[in-house]
């Protein structure tokens, strides 16, 4: 891992069009500005393995849409 | 072109792929899917990966389940170029778990496609107003979204 020190203020660039800013500095919170090109997708570690691991369990599962369609008519004929 | 899918061949015209700017999380190397009717009358879909068989999704429209959906699109929207409200097809993954039988709606992350362009992504709303795995168990009625009527409109089931 690159380990950098950075200051309030200074930036970093990642290859030639990714760049990250270090905004603010609070106690243990840090304020990041991270600028991307529109294909490059940027999210917070944790949600990022929690969508994935729903993804996966989706995938997993695919199975009779109608029981879908049962289970939502259901409570149609409440 | 056909594309080979669990549920048998179809056949689909190959200006109805929809190609994946933004990855579906865990599936980044997936880019071209399909949108297939998974029944008569029944307003769920596959989206079906193009070339991998194994990768497929029950997806329906959000709004179907929860008619009070309306998460924050804005920058998803700007950055698909989607500009009128009948450009944008959203879609929301279903995850069904068998014994007991139950199925829910991943309401956090749904994939917002450009009808027009047919380009898509996963978007990972930031608030958490919208729970990762909401219950279906009712449905409010209503009517399909235009836009994920047009992205599958013609596929046609050959066999299977």
């Amino acid at each position: 891992m690159l380990i950098l020190t950075r200051k309030s203020g200074e930036t970093i660039m990642i290859g030639d069009d990714i760049t990250v800013t270090i905004l603010e500095v609070r106690g243990n919170q840090i304020k990041i500005g991270i600028e991307a090109p529109k294909e490059i997708t940027i999210h917070r570690a944790e949600v990022y393995q929690m969508i994935k691991e729903q993804n996966k369990a989706a995938l997993s599962t695919a199975c009779d849409p109608a029981s879908v369609w049962r289970l939502m008519r259901r409570g149609e004929e409440k | 072109m056909i594309i080979h899918t669990r549920f048998g061949d179809w056949e689909v015209e190959e200006n109805k792929i929809i190609t994946m700017e933004g990855p579906i999380l865990g599936f980044e190397g997936v880019k071209e899917y399909v949108l297939l009717p998974a029944g008569e009358g029944v307003p769920v879909y596959w989206f079906q990966a193009v070339r991998e068989v194994g990768v497929v999704f029950m997806v329906m429209d959000p709004l179907l389940v929860q008619p009070r959906y309306a998460p924050n699109l804005k920058a998803a929207c700007e950055r698909l170029e989607i500009r009128k409200e009948e450009e944008m097809a959203l879609i929301a993954i279903v995850t069904v778990r068998e014994n007991p039988f139950s199925a829910s709606l991943n309401l956090r992350a749904p994939i917002l496609i450009n009808a027009r362009t047919r380009k898509g992504r996963q978007v990972v709303l930031e608030e958490d107003t919208y729970p990762l795995r909401y219950p279906i168990g009712e449905i409010m009625g209503g009517k399909e979204a235009e836009g994920i009527l047009s992205l599958s409109g013609e596929a046609v089931k050959r066999c299977g």
